[in-house]
């Protein structure tokens, strides 16, 4: 391999470095001379192994689901490791890919970000305890754990740095990126053991369960609010070797937050057998037996410590693709795998074709399995509308689009683009 | 080309507004427990009320002051005020600094009681000191009251009272005292009078000299006693008439049984008069009836005791603090052998009429001005009831109107429809029919609620005693139509009709484990929304 100095030759049609999508930037190869960006990009997605998007779009736009919905949900849980999950990440980034105050062939990004993860893995009983009721577990013993469900809130201000190497026909980027994390908002569940007794005579209802909650401070959840700090690590490599093959390999949030500032963990262990309110004497009661027994619920069952909630991993996640060029600038191939540090993430292996019918619009489609929902089927619309400026919408789940009980995954994304 | 960048801008929007879990809603099925309680006699009746016999059959004993005689002349006391003003009485002159001007004397009189009292002490009271001075200087002032004591010490309370400024013509001064726990003898500074005590002022000249003409006015006082509350008084305290007349108790809770039969036997009623007044009392019982309106029948009290005047002879000072009262008693008994008592009991009467006459002190102040009284220590009268809870009960129908309570609880709001269980285990030989209906604003009946109504009456053995209790499930329904009957009805009535079983077995002894446990159990489609 040998390693020349070309100037700024991005014959890359691809440039994701540090991003943790798998969507590219499509029109970055027809400006050359272009060596700085400033990008807005947001992307939402959400899924489930299980959870159909009629279902998904039921709950989310404030509709009655009635028992048909639950059951075609509930037909296709399994009876352990369901899964659902989300992400929400909107980013605006400044990158200049050759500043020569950094040295020969040194590039910088700045990006500020918002960071939204929601990941829950439950039984199948906990779902149709929460949608059906306890009644049709009258006279059995049912398990609803494990259990666990998280929401997390953060900021991120990511400084990279990019090193860029060309040869004739090859050209490699790798990049490296700090970032601290502002977090706002840390909510969890958790639970190992849980189990539901509703006596088929209904003169009690035992629950044996271990949960643990925690949440961060409430005053201090809201957006830019201090509740914990991080550090986070982004390493990254764009790689063409000629005008026919790129690699990219990526590793995103390898990092922590620490949650300094005080929050609330509430801690239940306990056999609670319920045989209804207690009322000694109802000729004296005043009524208040039925709040005093809430009250008495949370003394005698729930622990509650107000206390710094330690150190959380990121969600890491890891990006691998490699593009073809069946005809370049024209029709590409591309074939990746990535996966996210979390429970309802599936690592997600996808094959994608993207094509330009003109030189200012791409169209793509993408196939794959796994993510957060099993099947997805994405495309993209990419436009150039004006020298340097596109905008690109996708999805990955065209599937979902609309609402329907095959699809389990929903999924949006928008970017806009300004090269110079 | 921009109108595509918009319209997907605008589909972009659309997608993130249109996500909303507000309105989120669905319906499960909850089958729970809700509520539980058990009856008994102890928490029925009170075990206070209750003797239990050595075979665990229960009796009624029930000990309790029926009425209190309130002697409202001592225990409400007047205002009083009394003014004073101190004029110079000598030839003009220059008092020099720190010279004592002679003590004045206030009496406080408390002629307006209506009594005639040699002694007081204060559970409430206020003495309010209002001064003005028209002294140029300072005065210096030491306000006492030999005949008022706490704990043996006298009152007493030294300020000052600054001089007039440029331009004042006078000095205004208030301080109030709070006489609570204060002894008061009021008979004088020479302990010949009654109803009188004396407070005292020492005034010296501050530290400026003051000239002074014949007959100016250095100082006015007035002293006002307020809120007096006596805990005690020791005097004469009259002839006070306690006589009641033609007085009418209603008895609500009894207004509910509407029909039916009680029957009870070996009931017996003591009235008892407690004179823990330090003075004589003359009583007579002039009748006593009971009526139930219902049914329109009234029954008055026969014995021996109704009509005669009895005298109650005063009660002693023991001079024991804790117990410092020895009261005299007099009892009127009520049987079924000297009276018709178990007629009035069975009446279930719903009003009570009576006369009394009482007067204090009949003969006047015999016991020259050692009459007491102890607000802690009223006369009263003490019922003590005893029977047997040994009774029998025929179609004894119990009926109430309540308010709702079901209009203003949200959490029926979400019930969609089912049913609540009541479910009842009963170990008292008493049938309960128990049906609640719904009333609409002109008091119609509009639906009823429970499906079937009957807890059966527990079996009895030979004995007629129960050994085991019977369950059953009432079904209270709360179906679509039930629903909105229950949460648009303005009152709801209970209908509850008792019956002792077997019949046959005329009265039945109850036993002190004998309960009715009731347990509310909820099978209900129930809304929930996000």
């Amino acid at each position: 391999m040998r390693w020349t100095d070309k100037g700024l030759l991005v014959g890359l049609p691809m440039f994701f470095l540090f991003s943790n999508s798998n969507v590219m930037n499509y029109f970055h190869f027809k400006y050359p001379t272009h060596h700085r960006q400033i990008q807005f990009h947001t992307q939402a997605q959400l899924g489930s192994n299980a959870i159909h998007t009629s279902f998904i779009n039921t709950f989310l736009t404030g509709n009655f689901i009635d028992n048909s919905m639950k059951a075609s949900v509930s037909d296709k849980l399994m009876s352990s490791n369901n899964t659902f999950g989300f992400d929400w990440n909107t980013e605006l980034s400044f990158t200049n890919y050759s500043d020569t105050l950094l040295g020969k062939d040194w590039g910088y990004q700045l990006a500020i970000s918002n960071r939204i993860y929601g990941d829950f893995a439950f039984e199948k009983n906990l779902f149709d305890l929460a949608f059906y009721g306890n009644k049709p577990f009258q006279g059995q013993n049912v398990s609803l754990a494990p259990a666990h469900g998280e929401i997390i809130f953060y900021q991120q201000f990511k400084l990279g740095f990019i090193k860029s190497f060309y040869a004739e026909q090859e050209h490699h980027r790798f990049g490296f990126a700090f970032s601290f994390l502002n977090g706002n908002n840390r909510m969890m569940f958790d639970s190992g053991r849980m189990n539901m007794n509703t006596d088929s005579a209904g003169n009690f209802v035992d629950i044996d369960a271990q949960i643990s909650l925690l949440r961060t401070n409430p005053d201090y959840s809201y957006f830019l609010s201090n509740n914990g700090s991080g550090l986070a690590v982004d390493l990254a490599y764009d790689g063409c070797i000629n005008n026919r093959h790129n690699i990219h390999i990526s590793l995103n949030d390898l990092g922590f937050i620490g949650w300094t500032r005080p929050g609330q963990t509430a801690e239940i262990d306990s056999i609670i057998h319920f045989t209804g309110v207690q009322i000694n004497n109802i000729v004296t009661s005043d009524g208040n037996e039925f709040q005093n027994f809430v009250d008495s619920l949370d003394d005698k069952y729930v622990r509650t410590k107000t206390e710094t909630l330690g150190a959380m991993m990121l969600p890491m996640n890891i990006n691998f693709n490699y593009t073809y060029a069946i005809k370049p600038e024209k029709i590409y191939l591309q074939g990746g795998i990535q996966t996210k540090k979390m429970r309802s993430f599936y690592p997600l292996i996808y094959a994608k074709g993207i094509f330009y019918p003109q030189k200012n619009i791409v169209l793509s489609a993408m196939f794959g399995y796994g993510g957060f929902s099993r099947f997805n089927f994405g495309i993209d619309f990419g436009v150039e509308f004006a020298k340097g400026y596109s905008l690109l919408v996708y999805t990955k789940n065209v599937e979902g689009v609309i609402p329907n009980t095959f699809g389990t995954g929903i999924s949006a994304g928008f970017r806009f683009n300004k090269s110079f | 080309m921009k109108k595509v960048s918009k319209l997907l801008l605008i589909i972009w929007a659309f997608l993130l507004i249109g996500c909303t879990t507000q309105g989120t809603s669905w319906d499960i099925d909850a089958y729970a427990p809700v509520a539980e309680t058990t009856m008994d006699l102890s928490n029925l009746i009170g075990d206070q009320n209750l003797q239990v016999q050595s075979d665990s059959a229960v009796w009624l004993n029930i000990d309790e002051t029926v009425f209190s005689f309130e002697v409202d002349t001592l225990t409400q006391f007047p205002t009083f005020a009394t003014p004073y003003s101190f004029l110079w009485p000598g030839v003009p002159t220059t008092l020099p600094a720190g010279t004592a001007i002679p003590t004045q004397e206030i009496p406080i009189s408390l002629l307006n009681t209506g009594i005639e009292l040699r002694e007081l002490k204060l559970q409430e009271g206020k003495l309010k000191l209002s001064a003005k001075s028209t002294a140029a200087e300072t005065l210096i002032f030491t306000y006492y009251s030999p005949a008022a004591s706490i704990g043996g010490i006298s009152f007493s309370f030294t300020d000052t009272i600054r001089g007039l400024a440029v331009g004042e013509d006078t000095v205004l001064y208030e301080k109030e005292f709070d006489l609570a726990g204060y002894k008061i003898i009021t008979t004088g500074p020479n302990n010949d009078q009654l109803n009188t005590f004396s407070t005292y002022i020492d005034v010296t000249v501050g530290n400026n000299p003051i000239p002074l003409a014949t007959n100016q006015l250095i100082f006015k006082i007035t002293n006002e006693l307020s809120e007096m509350k006596p805990s005690y008084g020791k005097g004469y305290l009259g002839q006070y008439d306690f006589s009641q007349s033609n007085v009418t108790a209603k008895l609500d809770v009894m207004k509910s049984f509407v029909s039916g039969l009680l029957d009870v036997e070996q009931l017996s009623l003591n009235l008892t008069v407690h004179n823990s007044i330090g003075a004589d009392v003359k009583f007579k019982p002039v009748y006593f009836t009971a009526t139930n309106n219902r049914t329109g029948s009234s029954v008055s009290l026969i014995h021996p005791g109704m009509g005669n005047t009895v005298n109650i002879n005063r009660a002693f000072e023991t001079g024991i603090a804790a117990n410092p009262v020895n009261p005299t008693f007099y009892t009127y008994s009520f049987t079924s052998g000297n009276s018709n008592i178990e007629s009035i009991v069975e009446l279930l009467p719903d009003e009570i009429t009576f006369s009394a006459d009482m007067k204090l002190n009949p003969y006047g102040n015999i016991a020259g001005y050692t009459d007491f009284y102890y607000l802690d220590y009223p006369a009263h009268v003490q019922m003590q009831l005893q029977a047997p809870l040994k009774f029998s009960l025929s179609q004894l129908m119990f009926v109430d109107t309540l308010t709702n309570p079901f209009a203003a609880v949200n959490l029926l709001d979400d019930v969609v429809d089912g049913q609540f269980t009541i479910r009842a285990e009963n170990k008292f030989p008493v049938a309960l029919n128990l049906q609640l209906y719904t009333l609409d604003n002109m008091g119609a009946t509009t639906d009823s609620v429970m499906v079937n109504d009957l807890i059966p009456a527990a079996p009895v053995d030979a004995t007629n005693r129960v050994v085991a209790p019977v369950s059953v499930d009432l079904i209270a329904s709360v179906n679509a139509s039930k629903l909105a009957s229950l949460k648009s009805a303005t009152s709801i009535r209970i209908k509850a009709m008792f019956n002792t079983q077997p019949a046959a077995a005329g009265r039945l002894q109850m036993y002190i484990d004998y309960y009715l446990k009731i347990k509310l159990i909820a099978d209900i489609k129930y809304h929930i929304e996000l």
